[in-house]
């Protein structure tokens, strides 16, 4: 949200609903964190604050920094500046082994000798607890995660779900006070991701520890996460729950990055209320702070948002346009759109949108049909442009 | 947005706790555990420059000396080139050297290449065949050569006179050439296989696809995926037979090389001061040729991508009858120096009385050391093997795994990979230079020598054989540690396991495979090894492989054949041994490898 925070500021006009900052009772702070490898900066500047039992996830591209954020908190890497607070303790110089924390890795990093029931022991034994203790905590845990009978069985022979279920009961076996995700379910396969997904949130539920997860899975984050933290290039674009990452994307990368977006240029024409883009007429149900008429915008509107109608309603935010194709996805298909272009010179716009199996089944979807196609203004998103989209 | 409410800007801080939050670097706590791996990191700093640098630095001070101590630049280097009868001998070095590699390299690699990419037949018997040179010092394909063409060879008497005799002319190069490459050839064939294995079977699909000749795929496909196999297996080769000291003290003749001139400077003139010059000259080419393969290493990325799909060789007739008959071929001659070996060391009277006696196997009447220098050997193979992978293990463990002192790690690293490039004659001298010295004149102090007591010991002689053959095992130790999951450390320090437990529950367990390989590539070396020992074993301590050399020099061939034979089978006793350890790990304790 650094990048070009003044402008977006000024032209974002959905309502914004601050994420919980009550710092007081916060259990994991982060405090203006900053790591660099060499040159490269990682991490610049970052701070976020994780209310107790919170299930946050880490989400971005590849290499933008979620893995070195958790493992700043873990205490794995050592931060070039800045504080990491848990429960009102700096333990920004604790190494690792003196923090509160359990961790589960995409390669489970089970150790491979020993069984599954000793994995999970490891560190119990090092605690003072009697061997009957041990193994009834051991059980317990094997319970939780659904796996009672798993306890004599080596890694090897249990499958990748298996697997990632029994290192988790090992993160968890010291009832740390923060769980902490590095890509659990990357690893694995679609359909049991799935089960995994559910069967991990049912848990956190359960026992309702501080949770990060890092994934640069969309749809993860958006299913599991009480707060989704965007990150990009080393910096927090955006933290919020994930209903207002998705409705609400505070910049063009957020709302590229999770779920699809449509992106149509144009121009403010009247100062705070009206934009035309793509040959739409638009006037907007709340006011641009600050914008002159003429600045440049893009006006982004998700597929699910895009309505396709029979015949044109003669309004500004209706338009006709060619149908390219469809792509059937199951609960709904996937319509390609071609906009002509009000001028010669400029190539036509494209666009997608997406149309319920019910609505496909009044009006038909034929390639190369005409169709008019409503932009509902209280459904778009305006941002600067020249924003990172 | 109104972001103004959400995080105050950078400039609502004090500008003074800007400043110290900009400036201050964090750094995390030191705890005991941290000192415990700090001060295991230091004592292998400590190993390293107390075995492999201050001997070399000494060895090379000596050599810019004159023998009452004082320096004198490089009179004696000088000396050297200026004297022919010593400085033919660093042409004729070179000459073996080259010689020998070449001819190992393109022998070995015909070998592994009919291995890993024809389907002969009979490919398990033929690399048990290739490796058994391993077990055995490398004098005894000179003495098996000595009996075969030497002056009174079975060949050069034409088989007892059955047949015309012809004489090759043995002694000198030819011999020299022939017995090295007998002894390299396993080293070459082993990198080579390891190389040629590494094969994605898609590059050659596409190969055949786009209608490639078999001629253009080798060289466009085959040869460069295997081009620093090649480089690595030359190095290997190269430095074995410029070095090697065993094939030309017996069948050299009048031909010199350095390796032998050394000896003769040391044992027989008693000149220490030349004997290092000609050190360092011997240390010279190996340490370019280590420089040159370190280079060549750092370039190659990883060929192998992990989705390679593996090679399955294809009948071919002509090219499989043809490379049966080639592995054939080598493996007859192979087995035909080392039977000549055992033969000869139980016949009465080699070619003429070949009736079956036990006779040389009783060496109370022979010089050398007999048992009891058999029994040194054992013993000093086991030390070696034991201590020697303790400390090539935990310190690989430390250069892995251990994530601070990143410049002191890789230090380490650097060192334990340079004792490869060190000839054992030039280690054992550096030796004798480094723990004789009662003390050190330090800026004009009189410090003793700490390690002065061990001269002259069993322990001299381990600490030797560990640095010989330090780097092979150092990097199969890495190899089997990288292998294992980064993150077993970073869990374990997230239960509050300290590294050392983690150690011994984990990573010793699932590496045991390679500490065993380590501990017997260890054990078969230092029993085979002769010329890291000859300049520092006490008469005290005889050894058998040293004894195979006296016994030669004062003409009992025979009892120094018996002597050979008597390590090989042992050797290849403890690797048969190994073969049965793993094997029996590898089907119960290690049950967790199999699904
Ligand atoms: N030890 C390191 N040395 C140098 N650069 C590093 C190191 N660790 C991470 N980086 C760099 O820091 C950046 C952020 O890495 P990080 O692992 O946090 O990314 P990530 O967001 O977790 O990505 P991914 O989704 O691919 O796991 C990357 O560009 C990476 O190359
Ligand atoms: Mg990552």
């Amino acid at each position: 949200m650094n990048a070009s925070p003044p402008a977006t500021a000024s032209v974002r006009h959905a309502p914004h609903t601050p994420a919980p900052s009550s710092v007081a009772s916060a259990y994991l702070q982060i405090r203006k964190v900053t790591k660099t490898f060499g040159k490269f900066v990682a991490l610049a500047d970052v701070s976020l604050d994780i209310e107790p039992g919170e299930f946050i996830c880490f989400l971005g591209p590849s290499g933008c920094g979620k893995t070195t954020l958790l493992r700043v908190i873990a205490g794995l890497e050592e931060q070039n500046t800045g504080q990491v607070i848990q429960n009102g303790v700096d333990v920004s110089r604790l190494p690792p082994s003196r923090r509160d924390f359990g961790i589960v890795f995409q390669s489970y990093a089970l150790f491979p000798n020993l069984t599954a029931a000793q994995n999970i022991a490891y560190g119990l034994e090092n605690e003072k607890m009697s061997r009957q203790q041990v193994q009834q905590r051991v059980q317990e845990l094997l319970d939780l995660v659904g796996l009672p009978d798993a306890g004599p069985k080596f890694p090897a022979q249990l499958s990748g779900g298996q697997q990632q279920r029994i290192a988790l009961a090992r993160a968890l076996a010291l009832a740390p006070g923060l769980l902490l995700l590095d890509e659990p379910l990357s690893a694995l396969d679609a359909k049991v991701r799935t089960n995994l997904r559910t069967e991990i949130t049912a848990l956190h539920r359960r026992i309702g520890v501080t949770t990060i997860m890092v994934t640069h899975d969309q749809e993860e984050a958006l299913s599991m996460a009480d707060r989704i933290v965007v990150m990009d290039q080393g910096r927090i674009v955006q933290i919020g729950t994930p209903l207002e990452i998705y409705r609400n994307p505070q910049t063009p990368f957020v709302a590229n990055f999770v779920g699809v977006m449509n992106f149509l240029s144009g121009e403010i024409v009247a100062a705070g209320q009206r934009v035309q883009a793509a040959g739409f007429d638009l006037h907007l149900p709340h006011a641009l702070n600050g914008a002159a008429t003429g600045t440049p915008v893009q006006v982004a509107i998700r597929p699910e948002d895009v309505r396709l109608l029979g015949i044109s309603n003669g309004t500004g935010d209706t338009r006709m346009a060619r149908l390219c194709d469809v792509e059937f996805l199951g609960a709904f298909y996937r319509v390609r759109l071609e906009l002509p272009s009000p001028t010669a010179d400029t190539p036509p716009t494209r666009m997608l949108a997406d149309v319920g199996a019910e609505a496909a089944r009044v009006m038909p979807l034929v390639s190369g049909a005409e169709v008019a196609v409503q932009v509902p203004a209280e459904l778009v998103q305006v941002f600067p442009e020249g924003g990172s989209a | 947005m109104s972001e103004t409410s959400l995080t105050p800007p950078p400039a609502a801080l004090s500008s003074e706790a800007t400043a110290q939050l900009a400036t201050q670097r964090v750094r995390q706590n030191i705890t005991s555990e941290d000192w415990l791996a700090r001060g295991l990191i230091a004592l292998t700093g400590l190993w390293l420059i107390v075995t492999v640098a201050l001997p070399l630095l000494q060895i090379l001070w000596r050599s810019l000396t004159n023998s009452a101590g004082e320096f004198v630049g490089f009179e004696n280097y000088i000396t050297y080139f200026s004297t022919p009868a010593l400085f033919n001998s660093f042409f004729n070095s070179l000459y073996i050297g080259l010689a020998s590699m070449v001819i190992s390299v393109v022998l070995g690699f015909g070998f592994a290449y009919a291995i890993t990419r024809t389907a002969i037949a009979g490919k398990s018997i033929f690399m048990v065949i290739a490796m058994l040179p391993l077990y055995a010092p490398s004098l005894v394909h000179a003495i098996a050569l000595i009996y075969l063409f030497g002056n009174q060879g079975l060949i050069t008497k034409g088989f007892f006179g059955v047949l015309p005799g012809f004489d090759i002319g043995i002694y000198g190069p030819t011999g020299i050439i022939i017995g090295m490459v007998l002894f390299c050839f396993p080293q070459a064939v082993l990198i080579l296989t390891v190389a040629l294995s590494l094969a994605d079977a898609r590059l050659y699909e596409a190969s055949t696809a786009l209608r490639s000749s078999p001629f253009r795929t080798f060289t466009s496909v085959t040869l460069p995926s295997v081009r620093y196999g090649i480089i690595s297996a030359a190095f290997v080769c190269f430095t074995l037979a410029f070095t090697d000291f065993g094939v030309p003290k017996v069948v050299g003749g009048s031909f010199n090389v350095l390796a032998t001139d050394i000896y003769k400077q040391v044992i027989g003139q008693q000149n220490f001061v030349m004997g290092s010059t000609v050190s360092i000259l011997l240390l010279l080419p190996t340490v370019l040729a280590f420089i040159l393969d370190r280079i060549a290493q750092q370039r190659q990325v990883a060929l192998l991508s992990a989705r390679a799909v593996p090679l399955q060789p294809k009948p071919t007739r002509l090219l499989d009858l043809s490379m049966f008959i080639f592995c054939a071929l080598i493996c007859f001659m192979i087995l035909a120096t080392l039977g000549t070996a055992v033969l000869a060391s139980t016949v009465n009277v080699w070619p003429y009385d070949m009736s079956l006696t036990m006779r040389h196997y009783d060496f109370s009447r022979v010089s050398g050391g007999g048992y009891p220098a058999y029994w040194n050997s054992v013993r000093m193979a086991f030390y070696t093997a034991i201590i020697g992978t303790v400390i090539v293990f935990i310190s690989a463990y430390l250069v892995e795994k251990i994530k601070r002192l990143e410049w002191a790690r890789s230090t380490i690293y650097f060192a334990s990979m340079l004792p490869v490039a060190l000839p054992g004659l030039v280690i054992g001298l550096a030796y004798i230079f480094f723990f004789n010295i009662p003390a050190f004149n330090f800026l004009g102090m009189r410090v003793p020598n700490p390690l002065n007591g061990l001269y002259g010991t069993m322990a001299i002689l381990v600490i030797a054989n560990i640095i010989h053959f330090y780097t092979v095992c150092f990097l199969t130790a890495s190899t089997a540690l990288k292998q294992m999951d980064a993150e077993f450390e970073t869990v374990s320090a997230s239960m509050g396991v300290p590294f050392y437990q983690t150690f011994w529950r984990v990573s010793v367990p699932v590496c045991l495979p390679a500490v065993l390989e380590i501990a017997m590539y260890f054990f078969v070396n230092a029993m085979v090894t002769v010329s890291a020992v000859i300049f520092l074993y006490p008469p005290a301590l005889p050894l058998a492989a040293v004894a195979v050399v006296n016994m030669d020099d004062a003409g009992v061939t025979a009892s120094a054949a018996a002597m050979s034979v008597l390590i090989m089978a042992t050797s290849i006793g403890v690797r048969v041994l190994y073969g049965v350890a793993t094997w029996s790990i590898r089907t119960r304790t290690q049950a967790w490898r199999k699904r």
